[in-house]
Protein backbone atom coordinates (compact mmCIF):
# COMPACT_ATOMS: atom_id res chain seq x y z
CA UNK A 1 0.00 0.00 0.00
CA UNK A 2 1.08 3.42 -0.83
CA UNK A 3 0.62 5.91 1.54
CA UNK A 4 0.76 9.75 1.18
CA UNK A 5 0.71 11.23 4.66
CA UNK A 6 -0.46 14.77 5.28
CA UNK A 7 -0.25 16.31 8.72
CA UNK A 8 -2.88 19.09 9.32
CA UNK A 9 -1.45 21.72 11.97
CA UNK A 10 -2.51 25.37 13.40
CA UNK A 11 -3.57 26.58 16.75
CA UNK A 12 -6.64 25.72 18.95
CA UNK A 13 -9.99 26.04 17.21
CA UNK A 14 -8.48 26.88 13.67
CA UNK A 15 -10.19 23.88 11.75
CA UNK A 16 -7.78 20.96 11.92
CA UNK A 17 -10.16 18.63 13.09
CA UNK A 18 -12.99 19.63 11.14
CA UNK A 19 -10.66 19.90 8.29
CA UNK A 20 -10.27 16.07 8.39
CA UNK A 21 -13.66 14.92 9.23
CA UNK A 22 -14.69 16.73 6.27
CA UNK A 23 -12.44 14.76 3.80
CA UNK A 24 -12.08 11.57 5.60
CA UNK A 25 -13.86 8.37 4.07
CA UNK A 26 -13.58 6.41 7.25
CA UNK A 27 -14.97 8.44 11.10
CA UNK A 28 -12.26 10.11 11.93
CA UNK A 29 -10.26 8.34 14.68
CA UNK A 30 -10.69 11.25 17.41
CA UNK A 31 -8.71 11.27 20.45
CA UNK A 32 -10.20 14.50 21.64
CA UNK A 33 -10.54 15.20 25.54
CA UNK A 34 -12.11 17.27 27.91
CA UNK A 35 -9.96 20.74 27.86
CA UNK A 36 -9.73 21.56 31.27
CA UNK A 37 -7.69 24.60 31.28
CA UNK A 38 -7.80 28.33 29.49
CA UNK A 39 -7.91 26.10 26.05
CA UNK A 40 -11.78 25.16 27.37
CA UNK A 41 -13.44 28.88 26.97
CA UNK A 42 -12.38 28.69 23.48
CA UNK A 43 -13.29 25.20 22.45
CA UNK A 44 -15.15 22.83 24.82
CA UNK A 45 -13.12 19.61 23.11
CA UNK A 46 -9.31 19.99 22.07
CA UNK A 47 -7.23 17.49 20.58
CA UNK A 48 -4.63 16.79 23.13
CA UNK A 49 -3.26 13.88 21.14
CA UNK A 50 -3.97 13.59 17.68
CA UNK A 51 -7.06 13.06 15.14
CA UNK A 52 -6.55 10.47 12.20
CA UNK A 53 -8.78 10.67 9.11
CA UNK A 54 -8.17 8.35 5.55
CA UNK A 55 -9.07 8.76 1.69
CA UNK A 56 -8.55 5.77 -0.23
CA UNK A 57 -7.58 6.49 -3.99
CA UNK A 58 -7.14 2.84 -5.17
CA UNK A 59 -6.71 -0.62 -3.94
CA UNK A 60 -3.00 0.02 -3.20
CA UNK A 61 -3.03 3.76 -2.80
CA UNK A 62 -4.24 5.98 -0.15
CA UNK A 63 -4.08 9.44 2.02
CA UNK A 64 -3.68 9.25 5.40
CA UNK A 65 -4.10 12.40 7.60
CA UNK A 66 -3.37 13.49 10.83
CA UNK A 67 -4.06 16.67 12.68
CA UNK A 68 -1.66 17.87 15.63
CA UNK A 69 -2.47 18.03 18.95
CA UNK A 70 -3.94 21.57 19.41
CA UNK A 71 -2.48 22.29 22.70
CA UNK A 72 0.71 20.48 23.22
CA UNK A 73 2.37 21.61 19.55
CA UNK A 74 5.55 21.35 20.28
CA UNK A 75 5.93 18.01 22.24
CA UNK A 76 7.52 14.38 21.21
CA UNK A 77 4.35 12.96 19.14
CA UNK A 78 4.04 16.31 17.55
CA UNK A 79 7.70 15.86 16.82
CA UNK A 80 6.58 12.17 15.21
CA UNK A 81 4.07 13.02 13.42
CA UNK A 82 6.29 16.17 11.34
CA UNK A 83 9.32 13.54 10.54
CA UNK A 84 6.80 10.94 9.10
CA UNK A 85 5.10 13.58 6.85
CA UNK A 86 5.21 14.15 3.02
CA UNK A 87 3.32 17.43 3.43
CA UNK A 88 1.82 19.87 5.69
CA UNK A 89 -1.28 22.28 5.87
CA UNK A 90 -0.97 24.93 8.81
CA UNK A 91 -4.62 26.35 9.42
CA UNK A 92 -4.26 30.31 10.40
CA UNK A 93 -7.80 31.29 12.14
CA UNK A 94 -8.03 34.73 10.23
CA UNK A 95 -9.71 36.82 12.74
CA UNK A 96 -7.43 35.49 15.90
CA UNK A 97 -4.62 38.14 15.69
CA UNK A 98 -3.63 36.65 19.18
CA UNK A 99 -2.71 33.28 17.45
CA UNK A 100 -0.24 34.61 15.09
CA UNK A 101 2.45 34.47 16.78
CA UNK A 102 1.78 30.84 17.84
CA UNK A 103 1.43 29.78 14.23
CA UNK A 104 4.58 31.59 13.40
CA UNK A 105 6.19 29.37 16.01
CA UNK A 106 4.83 26.13 14.33
CA UNK A 107 6.09 27.51 10.95
CA UNK A 108 9.33 27.96 12.69
CA UNK A 109 9.51 24.42 14.38
CA UNK A 110 8.61 22.68 11.25
CA UNK A 111 10.81 24.56 9.27
CA UNK A 112 13.64 23.39 11.57
CA UNK A 113 12.77 19.62 11.29
CA UNK A 114 11.51 19.10 7.60
CA UNK A 115 11.76 20.51 4.16
CA UNK A 116 8.46 19.18 2.83
CA UNK A 117 5.66 21.15 0.87
CA UNK A 118 3.45 23.46 2.86
CA UNK A 119 0.36 25.13 2.50
CA UNK A 120 -1.33 27.98 4.56
CA UNK A 121 -5.17 27.55 5.07
CA UNK A 122 -6.97 30.94 6.22
CA UNK A 123 -10.24 30.12 7.77
CA UNK A 124 -12.84 32.09 9.60
CA UNK A 125 -12.38 34.58 6.66
CA UNK A 126 -16.21 35.43 6.33
CA UNK A 127 -15.81 37.19 10.03
CA UNK A 128 -15.89 40.99 9.49
CA UNK A 129 -12.92 41.40 12.10
CA UNK A 130 -10.56 38.71 9.95
CA UNK A 131 -7.69 40.45 8.55
CA UNK A 132 -6.74 39.89 5.13
CA UNK A 133 -4.30 37.82 3.53
CA UNK A 134 -1.35 40.08 2.85
CA UNK A 135 -1.55 41.45 6.75
CA UNK A 136 -1.31 37.25 7.40
CA UNK A 137 1.21 37.32 5.66
CA UNK A 138 3.13 39.96 6.95
CA UNK A 139 2.05 39.13 10.66
CA UNK A 140 3.35 35.47 9.85
CA UNK A 141 6.77 36.84 8.43
CA UNK A 142 6.00 35.41 4.91
CA UNK A 143 6.65 38.90 3.16
CA UNK A 144 10.20 37.42 2.17
CA UNK A 145 10.33 35.98 -0.83
CA UNK A 146 12.55 32.71 0.10
CA UNK A 147 9.81 32.44 2.71
CA UNK A 148 6.75 32.97 0.50
CA UNK A 149 4.21 30.07 1.03
CA UNK A 150 0.85 29.68 -0.72
CA UNK A 151 -1.87 30.93 0.95
CA UNK A 152 -5.42 29.18 0.53
CA UNK A 153 -9.17 30.56 1.86
CA UNK A 154 -10.27 27.50 3.33
CA UNK A 155 -13.96 26.63 5.22
CA UNK A 156 -12.94 23.02 7.00
CA UNK A 157 -16.46 22.43 6.97
CA UNK A 158 -16.57 21.95 3.01
CA UNK A 159 -15.53 19.52 1.06
CA UNK A 160 -14.96 21.27 -1.66
CA UNK A 161 -13.01 24.19 0.26
CA UNK A 162 -11.10 21.59 1.52
CA UNK A 163 -9.95 19.38 -1.25
CA UNK A 164 -9.46 22.23 -2.96
CA UNK A 165 -6.81 22.76 -0.29
CA UNK A 166 -5.05 19.70 -0.94
CA UNK A 167 -5.41 20.09 -4.26
CA UNK A 168 -3.24 23.31 -3.65
CA UNK A 169 -0.75 21.48 -1.35
CA UNK A 170 -0.04 19.03 -4.33
CA UNK A 171 0.13 21.31 -6.86
CA UNK A 172 2.95 23.23 -4.34
CA UNK A 173 4.47 19.58 -3.89
CA UNK A 174 4.67 19.26 -7.94
CA UNK A 175 5.89 22.78 -8.14
CA UNK A 176 8.80 23.08 -5.56
CA UNK A 177 10.23 20.38 -7.04
CA UNK A 178 10.31 17.68 -4.59
CA UNK A 179 10.48 15.13 -7.19
CA UNK A 180 8.54 12.18 -8.58
CA UNK A 181 9.69 10.34 -5.46
CA UNK A 182 9.76 11.28 -2.46
CA UNK A 183 11.71 9.35 0.53
CA UNK A 184 10.64 9.25 4.12
CA UNK A 185 12.82 10.83 6.55
CA UNK B 1 -7.89 49.28 4.08
CA UNK B 2 -7.86 49.14 7.54
CA UNK B 3 -6.09 47.20 10.47
CA UNK B 4 -7.47 46.89 13.20
CA UNK B 5 -6.83 44.78 16.33
CA UNK B 6 -6.87 45.08 20.38
CA UNK B 7 -3.33 45.93 21.94
CA UNK B 8 -3.75 42.62 24.06
CA UNK B 9 -4.20 40.38 20.81
CA UNK B 10 -1.22 41.83 19.04
CA UNK B 11 1.38 44.49 20.45
CA UNK B 12 2.05 47.42 19.55
CA UNK B 13 5.76 46.44 19.00
CA UNK B 14 4.72 43.40 16.51
CA UNK B 15 2.47 46.09 14.74
CA UNK B 16 4.99 47.99 14.16
CA UNK B 17 7.65 45.12 12.31
CA UNK B 18 4.73 44.74 10.07
CA UNK B 19 4.54 48.29 9.00
CA UNK B 20 8.08 48.60 8.36
CA UNK B 21 8.73 45.00 6.88
CA UNK B 22 5.12 45.91 4.66
CA UNK B 23 5.98 49.40 4.01
CA UNK B 24 2.77 50.27 4.84
CA UNK B 25 1.58 53.98 4.84
CA UNK B 26 -1.45 55.67 6.33
CA UNK B 27 -2.36 56.56 10.48
CA UNK B 28 -2.29 54.58 12.86
CA UNK B 29 -5.22 55.51 15.84
CA UNK B 30 -4.42 54.17 19.05
CA UNK B 31 -6.70 54.35 22.05
CA UNK B 32 -4.89 53.06 25.56
CA UNK B 33 -6.30 53.57 28.85
CA UNK B 34 -3.87 52.90 32.01
CA UNK B 35 -4.43 49.19 33.30
CA UNK B 36 -7.63 50.22 35.22
CA UNK B 37 -11.10 50.44 34.26
CA UNK B 38 -11.64 53.83 35.08
CA UNK B 39 -9.06 55.24 33.71
CA UNK B 40 -9.75 57.77 31.16
CA UNK B 41 -9.12 56.70 27.27
CA UNK B 42 -6.04 58.10 25.36
CA UNK B 43 -5.81 58.98 21.49
CA UNK B 44 -3.06 58.87 19.78
CA UNK B 45 -1.91 59.01 16.18
CA UNK B 46 1.07 57.87 14.53
CA UNK B 47 1.49 58.80 10.83
CA UNK B 48 3.80 56.73 8.33
CA UNK B 49 5.17 56.36 4.84
CA UNK B 50 6.39 53.65 3.39
CA UNK B 51 7.32 51.83 6.71
CA UNK B 52 8.52 54.92 7.94
CA UNK B 53 7.64 56.84 11.22
CA UNK B 54 7.18 60.52 9.67
CA UNK B 55 4.86 62.05 12.95
CA UNK B 56 2.94 61.42 16.05
CA UNK B 57 1.24 63.41 17.68
CA UNK B 58 -1.73 63.55 20.82
CA UNK B 59 -4.33 66.02 18.92
CA UNK B 60 -6.84 65.64 16.73
CA UNK B 61 -6.48 68.94 15.13
CA UNK B 62 -3.08 69.01 13.72
CA UNK B 63 -2.08 71.21 15.65
CA UNK B 64 0.29 69.07 18.30
CA UNK B 65 3.57 70.10 16.24
CA UNK B 66 2.96 74.03 16.05
CA UNK B 67 2.01 73.96 20.05
CA UNK B 68 5.27 72.39 20.72
CA UNK B 69 7.16 75.20 18.76
CA UNK B 70 5.38 77.36 20.40
CA UNK B 71 6.00 75.93 24.06
CA UNK B 72 9.69 75.69 23.66
CA UNK B 73 9.32 79.74 22.38
CA UNK B 74 10.58 79.30 19.30
CA UNK B 75 8.38 80.70 17.59
CA UNK B 76 4.68 82.34 17.91
CA UNK B 77 1.66 80.57 16.45
CA UNK B 78 1.17 83.70 14.11
CA UNK B 79 4.28 83.30 12.88
CA UNK B 80 4.14 79.64 12.44
CA UNK B 81 1.41 80.15 10.00
CA UNK B 82 2.41 83.19 8.17
CA UNK B 83 5.66 80.76 7.17
CA UNK B 84 4.09 78.26 6.61
CA UNK B 85 1.54 80.06 4.25
CA UNK B 86 4.51 80.98 1.97
CA UNK B 87 5.17 77.33 1.47
CA UNK B 88 3.07 74.90 -0.18
CA UNK B 89 0.88 73.12 1.83
CA UNK B 90 2.26 69.81 1.31
CA UNK B 91 5.92 70.20 2.77
CA UNK B 92 6.77 69.54 6.26
CA UNK B 93 6.03 72.39 8.59
CA UNK B 94 9.15 71.36 10.47
CA UNK B 95 11.24 71.59 7.13
CA UNK B 96 8.91 74.77 5.69
CA UNK B 97 9.98 76.36 8.29
CA UNK B 98 14.02 75.65 8.44
CA UNK B 99 13.71 76.21 4.80
CA UNK B 100 12.90 79.73 6.23
CA UNK B 101 15.64 79.70 8.38
CA UNK B 102 13.07 80.02 11.73
CA UNK B 103 14.01 76.73 12.58
CA UNK B 104 17.28 74.76 12.84
CA UNK B 105 18.14 71.47 12.30
CA UNK B 106 18.92 70.37 15.47
CA UNK B 107 15.55 72.42 16.94
CA UNK B 108 13.82 69.49 14.29
CA UNK B 109 15.61 66.80 15.75
CA UNK B 110 14.77 67.97 19.28
CA UNK B 111 10.97 68.21 17.36
CA UNK B 112 11.53 64.19 16.13
CA UNK B 113 12.38 63.37 18.80
CA UNK B 114 10.09 64.54 21.68
CA UNK B 115 7.39 62.51 19.23
CA UNK B 116 9.52 59.48 19.04
CA UNK B 117 9.31 59.52 22.96
CA UNK B 118 5.58 59.77 23.16
CA UNK B 119 5.51 56.74 21.08
CA UNK B 120 7.55 54.45 23.12
CA UNK B 121 5.49 55.48 25.95
CA UNK B 122 3.15 53.89 24.22
CA UNK B 123 4.70 50.36 24.35
CA UNK B 124 4.12 50.12 28.17
CA UNK B 125 0.25 49.89 27.24
CA UNK B 126 -1.05 46.45 27.51
CA UNK B 127 -4.99 47.58 26.87
CA UNK B 128 -5.77 49.68 24.05
CA UNK B 129 -6.76 49.41 20.49
CA UNK B 130 -5.07 50.33 17.34
CA UNK B 131 -6.54 50.91 13.71
CA UNK B 132 -4.17 51.47 10.59
CA UNK B 133 -6.32 53.39 8.15
CA UNK B 134 -3.97 53.00 5.01
CA UNK B 135 -6.08 55.72 3.16
CA UNK B 136 -5.47 58.51 5.51
CA UNK B 137 -3.74 61.52 3.74
CA UNK B 138 -0.19 62.45 5.98
CA UNK B 139 -0.70 65.68 7.71
CA UNK B 140 2.23 68.26 6.75
CA UNK B 141 1.45 70.13 9.72
CA UNK B 142 2.30 67.50 12.42
CA UNK B 143 5.29 66.59 10.26
CA UNK B 144 9.13 67.90 10.73
CA UNK B 145 10.05 66.89 7.49
CA UNK B 146 12.15 63.79 9.44
CA UNK B 147 11.37 60.47 9.46
CA UNK B 148 12.74 56.72 10.50
CA UNK B 149 11.74 53.25 10.10
CA UNK B 150 9.16 51.82 12.52
CA UNK B 151 11.44 48.68 13.13
CA UNK B 152 14.07 51.39 14.56
CA UNK B 153 11.54 53.33 16.69
CA UNK B 154 9.99 50.19 18.44
CA UNK B 155 13.45 49.15 18.80
CA UNK B 156 14.65 52.19 20.44
CA UNK B 157 11.98 53.04 22.27
CA UNK B 158 12.37 48.44 23.72
CA UNK B 159 15.95 49.46 24.97
CA UNK B 160 15.13 51.63 27.27
CA UNK B 161 11.60 50.06 28.40
CA UNK B 162 11.16 49.50 32.09
CA UNK B 163 7.76 47.95 32.26
CA UNK B 164 7.49 45.10 29.64
CA UNK B 165 4.23 43.85 31.08
CA UNK B 166 2.59 44.35 27.90
CA UNK B 167 4.56 42.42 26.10
CA UNK B 168 4.61 39.75 28.51
CA UNK B 169 2.85 37.28 25.77
CA UNK B 170 4.93 38.26 22.93
CA UNK B 171 8.04 37.72 24.54
CA UNK B 172 9.61 33.85 23.06
CA UNK B 173 9.02 31.55 25.91
CA UNK B 174 12.34 30.43 28.12
CA UNK B 175 12.31 27.13 26.82
CA UNK B 176 12.35 27.87 23.45
CA UNK B 177 15.51 28.41 21.28
CA UNK B 178 16.47 31.06 18.95
CA UNK B 179 17.29 30.23 15.03
CA UNK B 180 19.29 33.21 12.81
CA UNK B 181 17.61 33.67 9.71
CA UNK B 182 19.90 35.82 8.14
CA UNK B 183 23.22 35.74 5.82
CA UNK B 184 26.27 36.88 7.47
CA UNK B 185 26.54 39.49 10.52
CA UNK B 186 23.69 41.67 11.44
CA UNK B 187 23.81 44.69 9.22
CA UNK B 188 21.87 46.88 12.05
CA UNK B 189 23.46 48.37 15.13
CA UNK B 190 22.49 46.28 18.34
CA UNK B 191 23.71 46.69 21.70
CA UNK B 192 25.86 44.47 23.35
CA UNK B 193 23.26 42.42 25.06
CA UNK B 194 21.46 41.77 21.79
CA UNK B 195 24.76 40.95 20.04
CA UNK B 196 25.78 38.36 23.06
CA UNK B 197 22.07 36.76 22.47
CA UNK B 198 22.51 36.63 18.61
CA UNK B 199 26.38 34.91 19.27
CA UNK B 200 23.95 31.67 20.36
CA UNK B 201 20.95 31.88 17.96
CA UNK B 202 21.39 28.18 16.27
CA UNK B 203 18.18 26.86 17.19
CA UNK B 204 19.62 23.94 19.42
CA UNK B 205 20.10 26.44 22.33
CA UNK B 206 17.13 27.14 25.13
CA UNK B 207 16.73 31.09 25.51
CA UNK B 208 16.91 30.14 29.75
CA UNK B 209 20.32 28.34 29.08
CA UNK B 210 21.84 31.24 27.62
CA UNK B 211 20.70 33.15 30.29
CA UNK B 212 22.72 30.63 32.43
CA UNK B 213 25.58 30.85 30.61
CA UNK B 214 25.70 34.47 30.14
CA UNK B 215 24.78 35.06 34.20
CA UNK B 216 21.67 37.26 33.58
CA UNK B 217 17.90 36.82 34.47
CA UNK B 218 16.42 34.66 31.80
CA UNK B 219 13.63 37.90 31.06
CA UNK B 220 16.54 39.83 30.36
CA UNK B 221 17.62 37.18 27.52
CA UNK B 222 14.27 36.89 26.04
CA UNK B 223 13.99 40.80 25.74
CA UNK B 224 16.66 40.99 24.07
CA UNK B 225 16.13 38.06 21.69
CA UNK B 226 12.46 39.69 20.86
CA UNK B 227 14.27 42.46 20.00
CA UNK B 228 16.07 40.77 17.25
CA UNK B 229 13.22 38.77 16.20
CA UNK B 230 11.56 42.16 15.16
CA UNK B 231 14.49 43.26 13.88
CA UNK B 232 14.08 40.17 11.59
CA UNK B 233 17.58 38.43 12.63
CA UNK B 234 16.00 35.80 14.40
CA UNK B 235 13.10 33.08 14.64
CA UNK B 236 11.96 31.64 17.87
CA UNK B 237 11.99 27.84 17.37
CA UNK B 238 10.36 25.90 20.09
CA UNK B 239 12.65 23.18 21.59
CA UNK B 240 10.86 19.72 21.86
CA UNK B 241 9.89 18.86 25.09
CA UNK B 242 11.06 15.44 25.59
CA UNK B 243 11.95 12.37 24.00
CA UNK B 244 10.17 9.25 23.57
CA UNK B 245 11.34 5.58 21.81
CA UNK B 246 7.98 4.57 22.02
CA UNK B 247 6.72 3.22 19.05
CA UNK B 248 5.30 6.20 16.35
CA UNK B 249 1.38 6.45 16.91
CA UNK B 250 1.75 7.06 13.01
CA UNK B 251 3.20 3.50 11.97
CA UNK B 252 0.51 2.29 14.60
CA UNK B 253 -1.98 4.25 12.68
CA UNK B 254 -1.30 3.34 9.30
CA UNK B 255 -1.23 -0.28 10.28
CA UNK B 256 -4.63 0.16 11.06
CA UNK B 257 -6.11 1.75 8.46
CA UNK B 258 -6.48 -0.81 5.95
CA UNK B 259 -5.92 -4.10 8.16
CA UNK B 260 -8.73 -6.32 8.31
CA UNK B 261 -7.16 -8.95 11.16
CA UNK B 262 -3.79 -9.19 13.30
CA UNK B 263 -2.00 -11.17 11.03
CA UNK B 264 -2.73 -8.52 8.17
CA UNK B 265 -1.18 -6.18 11.30
CA UNK B 266 1.85 -7.92 11.53
CA UNK B 267 2.68 -8.60 7.64
CA UNK B 268 2.04 -4.94 7.45
CA UNK B 269 4.52 -4.07 10.14
CA UNK B 270 7.41 -5.98 8.45
CA UNK B 271 6.68 -5.07 5.53
CA UNK B 272 6.68 -1.18 6.43
CA UNK B 273 10.16 -2.07 8.08
CA UNK B 274 11.51 -3.29 5.06
CA UNK B 275 10.16 -0.80 3.21
CA UNK B 276 10.39 2.75 3.27
CA UNK B 277 7.32 4.90 2.17
CA UNK B 278 7.33 6.40 -1.26
CA UNK B 279 5.43 9.03 -2.98
CA UNK B 280 4.73 8.20 -6.32
CA UNK B 281 3.74 10.32 -9.36
CA UNK B 282 0.68 8.59 -9.99
CA UNK B 283 -0.74 9.09 -6.27
CA UNK B 284 -0.58 12.70 -6.49
CA UNK B 285 -1.86 12.72 -9.86
CA UNK B 286 -4.57 9.78 -8.68
CA UNK B 287 -5.27 11.89 -5.80
CA UNK B 288 -6.19 15.22 -7.38
CA UNK B 289 -8.08 13.28 -9.72
CA UNK B 290 -10.06 11.76 -7.08
CA UNK B 291 -10.43 15.22 -5.29
CA UNK B 292 -12.09 16.79 -8.36
CA UNK B 293 -14.52 14.23 -8.78
CA UNK B 294 -15.55 13.51 -5.43
CA UNK B 295 -15.70 17.78 -4.61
Amino acid sequence: MEILRIVVTGTVGAGKTSFIQTISEIEVVNTDRRATDETAQLKRDTTVAFDFGRLTISPDQAMHLYGTPGQSRFDFMGDILIRKAHAYILLVNAHRPQDFRDVRRILNFMNQRVQIPIVVGLTHMDYPDAWTPDDIILALGLFDTTRRIPLVQVNATDRTSVSNALIALIHQWTCSGFGSSVRLR
Amino acid sequence: MTLASSLEDFSLAELFRMIDQGHKSGRLTIWVSANSPTSETQTCYIWFRQGRVVAASDRPDGQGLTSKIVEKNWLSQRVIERLHGLSSSEIPLGLALKMQGALQAEQLNWLFMSQMQHIWKLLEFRTGRFDLDGKASLPSTEMTGLSTPAMEVVLSGLRTLKNWHALADALPTPDSAIQNITPGQPQIRLNAREWQVWEFAKGTVSLQDIAIQLNQPTTTIQQAAFRLMLAGLVEEIPLVVCKSSLPSPVDELDMLAPATSLSDLLDKRKSETAEKSRVSPSLLQNLVGFLRSKS
